[in-house]
C-alpha cells in the first residue's frame, strides 16, 4: 500500500492566490513567524549592549560551569531518549496493535503526563522518594551500588516521565499509519509476529518514530521544574535549563541569555532533523 | 486437502457460523457473496491471521487450527495486494527465501521459473509504488508462490482492475494454477469471474455458507433468494427457478 | 540478517548508556551539604572556595529558591546547613520538622530602592511611589521576606501599599530583572541584590531611622554528619576573613 505518501500527494499550491482566506491565514502566519524572530532579537539585541562585548560572551559561554552544564544536558538527554525508545516503541506499537480490554482507558492514562503541569511531576517524585517506601528504596539503592537519586539518575528520571508519552503518542500515530496487512502477509510468507515488526512495521514507520524521539529529546533537555524541585542544582547536577535559572537569579541575564542561545541552536538542529525526515518532502 | 469443520468467527459486526467446507487437491474454488458476509474473514482464519472461535482447520489431514501463520505454507495475496512499499519488486518476491537465510541473488535463480511466466523480469529493479494495477497483482501472486505453498488464496484479485485486465489476469491465474496443480481460493464478486477460473463455488451469505457445488449447478439451481440474487445480478440475465 | 546488526547498535548503545551511568553518585559523603538561596550565590561561593582551601572539606551547595530548599530538606532529611536567602524560612523549617540545630546570623540585609540608571522618572524616595506615572514591583507579602517586609517599610513611610498597585514577585531576584528590563521603574530590594545589577541599576538609600533591617543567617541541621565540620564553616562565615569575602561581593557585614 503507498500509505508513506498520504499528506504529500497534496503539496501546497504555489503562491497565494489574494483572497480573503488566503491573506488571512499567511497573514497570520507572518505574524507568528515575526514574534518568535522578535523574541530571538530582542535576546540577542540584550547581548549587544554598549558593555557586554563578544569576547565576554564568548568567556561566559566557555566558563567550565557552563560548559559542565552543557555537557550534562546533552549526556543526560542522550540517556533519556534511549529509555524512552526503548519504552514507547513497544508500547507505541501495543496501541496501534492490540485490542484488549481497557484499551481506552489505558490509552487516556499515557496522554496524562502530556497534560498534567511538569512540576507535578517534580513534586510527586519529591514526595515519593520522601516516604517510607520511597527513602528505603533510595537507601536500597545506595548501598547496594554506592548511587544517589540526586545526581544522573534522578535527571533522567525527570526527562524521562515528562517526555516518555509525547513519544508514546508519536509512535502510536506512526503505526496506526502503517496498514496492518503487510504484517499480516509478512506472517503467511513466514515471519515471527516479532519478524514481521522488525521487518516490516518498524521500517515502515521508522521516519515517524524518529522524528517522534527528536521531538522528545528536545522536551526532555528543556526539563525545569521537576529537575529543580526533585533534584536540586549542585554542581554535579547542574543541566542547562537550572544553569539558566541560577544565572538569573544572581541577576546575570547575559550569561543566561547565552546559555538559552546554545538551547535554542540545538532545538532547530532538531527541528531541522525532524523536518528532513518528513516523507515524501519536495518542498522547501 | 483443506477442510474447514464448523468455523465460526465473531469480530465486531463480521459474524462467522458454522462454516464447513472441503476442498480438493488442485481444485480452484471460488467464494463468491456480498460485501460484509465474511468471506474475508474466512480466509483469514484459515491462513492463521484469526483464530476461530469455534472450528477446526484441517489441511492434508492436519490439525492446524492453533498453528502460527509462519508454519501453515500458505500463500496469502489479500486486497489490494500489499506489497512492501519499502522493497524493490524483486525483493517481494524474495522475502520468504530471504527469511530462510538465503541470499537475494540466489532466491531470485531459484524463483526464475516463476518470474518467467509471469513477466515480471523486466519489473525486478522497480518501486513497487510504480506499478499498474495488473502488474502488482502478478507480482503478490508471485510472492505468495515463492514458498511454495500448499494452498493459494487470493482475495478479490481482479476486482480494482479494468475489464480487460480483468479477463487476461483471470486466464493466466487459471494457467499457472493448472502448471502448479496448487489449490486455491478465489473471492470474487463476479459471476463472469467465476466462469473463468473455477472448478467449484462457495456462497457465503450473511456469515453462512449457503452453497456449495459448480457454477452450472448452482445457477440453475441456487438454494435460495438470496444465491439466486448474487448469481443474477452478475451475469444479468433472468435465472428460471 | 538484518536484525543482529540493529541488535549490535543496540547493544553497543546500552554498554555505553552503562558507563556513563557512573554519574549517578551523590556528593561526596564527607562533603558539608549547603542548601541556599540562589541570590546569595556571589558571596557565598566566594566563600566557600577560601574555605575549601583553608580547612580541606568540600561543600555541595544545592542553590534554590527559598521554599524549595525548604521542601528538599524536608524530603532528604538530611543536609548539614540551611542558609535561604528569606530568614523566614529557617525558623519555618524548624517549626515543620525541627531540623535546626542552632542558627547564627553572618549579615545585614538592608532594603533599598532599585532604579535603572537610565530612569527619566527621578525617583528619590518611597514617596515616590504613589506617583500615578511610576510602575512599582513589590515582593509578594506571603511569598519572601523582602515582600513582608514592605508592606511594614512603606506604611513606616506614610505609603499604602494596597493603593499602589504595585506588580507582586515570587522572590526578590525577579524584582531585580524587572528593573533591570525596564518592566517597572522602581522596586524595594535588598541591598545585595541591587548589588548584582550595579551594572545597569541604581541603589537608593532609604534612611535609617525609616527603614527594616533583616538578616542573613545560617542555620546548622540536626541531620548533619559533620556536625564540627559544619560548625566550622558557619565560624568561618562570622569570622572577620569570611565577612570581608562577604563584604566584597555585596552582603553588608556591618550594622547599617
Amino acid at each position: 500500500m503507498a500509505r508513506d505518501r498520504t499528506e504529500h500527494e497534496h503539496p501546497p499550491v504555489a503562491g497565494p492566490r489574494a483572497n480573503l482566506l488566503s491573506v488571512l491565514s499567511v497573514g497570520l502566519l507572518g505574524l507568528f513567524v515575526l514574534f518568535i524572530l522578535s523574541l530571538i532579537v530582542a535576546d540577542v539585541a540584550y547581548l549587544g549592549r554598549r558593555d557586554y562585548p563578544p569576547s565576554e560572551f564568548w568567556r561566559n559561554l566557555t566558563a567550565p560551569e557552563v560548559l559542565a552544564a552543557i555537557r550534562l544536558s546533552v549526556i543526560s538527554s542522550l540517556i533519556t531518549l534511549g529509555l524512552v525508545i526503548l519504552f514507547s516503541v513497544p508500547i507505541g506499537y501495543a496501541l496501534s496493535r492490540f485490542a484488549f480490554r481497557g484499551h481506552t482507558l489505558v490509552n487516556t492514562i499515557v496522554d496524562v503526563p502530556i497534560v498534567l503541569p511538569p512540576i507535578i511531576t517534580g513534586i510527586s517524585l519529591l514526595v515519593l522518594f520522601g516516604s517510607s517506601v520511597g527513602r528505603a528504596i533510595e537507601d536500597g539503592l545506595y548501598s547496594a551500588t554506592g548511587w544517589r537519586l540526586a545526581s544522573l539518575i534522578g535527571i533522567v528520571m525527570c526527562q524521562f516521565l515528562v517526555s516518555v508519552s509525547y513519544s508514546i503518542r508519536a509512535c502510536k500515530a506512526s503505526f496506526d499509519s502503517v496498514d496492518r496487512q503487510l504484517e499480516d502477509v509478512a506472517m503467511t510468507l513466514g515471519c515471527s509476529p516479532w519478524g514481521a515488526f522488525w521487518r516490516v512495521a518498524v521500517p515502515l514507520a521508522r521516519n515517524g518514530l524518529v522524528a517522534g524521539s527528536v521531538m522528545a529529546w528536545a522536551r526532555a533537555v528543556g526539563v525545569f521544574g521537576p529537575i529543580m524541585v526533585f533534584v536540586g542544582t549542585m554542581t554535579h547536577v547542574r543541566v542547562m535549563p537550572t544553569a539558566i535559572w541560577l544565572e538569573l537569579s544572581t541577576g546575570r541575564i547575559e550569561v543566561s541569555i547565552a546559555i538559552s542561545l546554545v538551547m535554542l541552536l540545538m532545538a532547530a538542529g532538531a527541528l531541522a532533523v525532524v523536518h528532513w525526515l518528513a516523507p515524501g518532502r519536495k518542498w522547501t | 486437502m483443506l477442510r474447514a469443520d464448523r468455523v465460526s468467527l465473531r469480530v465486531g459486526e463480521f459474524d462467522l457460523r458454522d462454516i464447513s467446507l472441503e476442498i480438493a487437491p488442485s481444485e480452484y474454488f471460488v467464494l463468491m457473496g456480498p460485501t460484509g458476509s465474511g468471506k474475508s474473514l474466512f480466509v483469514k482464519s484459515i491462513c492463521g491471521l484469526m483464530r476461530p472461535d469455534r472450528g477446526y482447520i484441517f489441511i492434508d489431514g492436519q490439525n492446524i487450527t492453533d498453528l502460527e501463520p509462519r508454519y501453515r505454507n500458505i500463500g496469502y495475496v489479500p486486497q489490494h495486494c500489499a506489497l512492501f512499499p519499502h522493497m524493490t519488486v524483486a525483493k517481494n518476491i524474495t522475502f520468504a527465501l530471504r527469511l530462510k537465510g538465503i541470499r537475494h541473488a540466489t532466491a531470485l535463480e531459484q524463483l526464475a521459473a516463476l518470474i518467467e511466466p509471469l513477466g515480471l523480469r523486466p519489473l525486478l529493479g522497480r518501486s513497487v509504488t510504480n506499478l499498474s494495477g495488473g502488474e502488482r497483482q502478478k507480482v503478490a501472486v508471485a510472492r505468495a508462490l515463492a514458498v511454495e505453498p500448499k494452498l493459494l488464496v487470493l482475495d478479490e484479485p481482479v476486482s480494482a482492475l479494468d475489464e480487460p485486465t480483468r479477463h487476461e489476469v483471470c486466464l493466466e491465474l487459471r494457467t499457472l494454477q493448472r502448471s502448479l496443480h496448487i489449490p486455491t481460493i478465489h473471492i470474487c464478486h463476479s459471476v463472469v469471474e467465476a466462469r473463468l477460473v473455477s472448478d467449484r463455488v462457495g456462497v457465503f451469505v450473511k456469515g453462512r455458507l449457503a452453497q456449495t457445488g459448480d457454477l452450472d449447478t448452482l445457477t440453475a439451481h441456487p438454494a435460495n433468494d438470496a444465491v439466486a440474487r448474487l448469481l443474477n445480478v452478475s451475469t444479468n440475465h433472468r435465472n428460471p427457478s | 540478517m538484518r536484525t543482529t546488526h540493529s541488535g549490535r547498535a543496540a547493544l553497543a548503545a546500552a554498554l555505553a548508556g552503562c558507563l556513563l551511568l557512573v554519574g549517578c553518585r551523590g556528593p561526596e559523603d564527607d562533603a558539608l551539604v549547603l542548601y541556599a538561596g540562589a541570590g546569595l550565590r556571589d558571596a557565598v561561593e566566594a566563600a566557600i572556595t577560601e574555605f575549601e582551601k583553608q580547612h580541606e572539606t568540600k561543600v555541595v551547595v544545592d542553590w534554590n529558591g527559598s521554599g524549595t530548599i525548604l521542601a528538599h530538606a524536608k524530603a532528604r532529611n538530611s543536609g548539614d546547613l540551611f542558609m535561604p536567602g528569606d530568614v523566614w524560612y529557617v525558623d519555618e523549617l524548624h517549626r515543620q520538622t525541627g531540623l535546626i540545630a542552632d542558627k547564627t546570623s553572618v549579615a545585614y540585609f538592608v532594603p533599598v530602592i532599585l532604579v535603572h540608571k537610565d530612569s527619566t522618572k527621578n525617583i528619590r524616595s518611597l514617596a515616590d511611589f504613589v506617583r500615578a506615572d511610576v510602575t512599582v514591583g513589590l515582593g509578594g507579602p506571603e511569598h519572601c521576606q523582602i515582600g513582608r517586609l514592605s508592606t511594614k517599610l512603606l506604611a513606616g513611610n506614610g505609603v499604602d501599599r494596597t493603593a499602589l498597585e504595585a506588580m507582586e514577585s515570587l522572590t526578590v531576584n525577579d524584582l531585580g530583572v524587572w528593573v533591570d528590563t525596564r518592566k517597572v521603574d522602581a522596586a524595594i530590594v535588598w541591598d545585595a541584590t541591587a548589588a548584582n545589577y550595579s551594572d545597569s541599576c541604581r541603589a537608593i538609600e532609604i534612611p535609617k531611622d525609616k527603614n527594616i533591617i533583616s538578616h542573613v543567617v545560617v542555620g546548622r541541621m540536626t541531620t548533619s554528619q559533620h556536625p564540627d565540620k559544619a560548625r566550622q564553616f558557619v565560624a568561618f562565615l562570622a569570622s572577620p576573613e569570611g565577612q570581608a569575602i562577604l563584604n566584597r561581593h555585596g552582603l553588608r557585614t556591618e550594622a547599617p
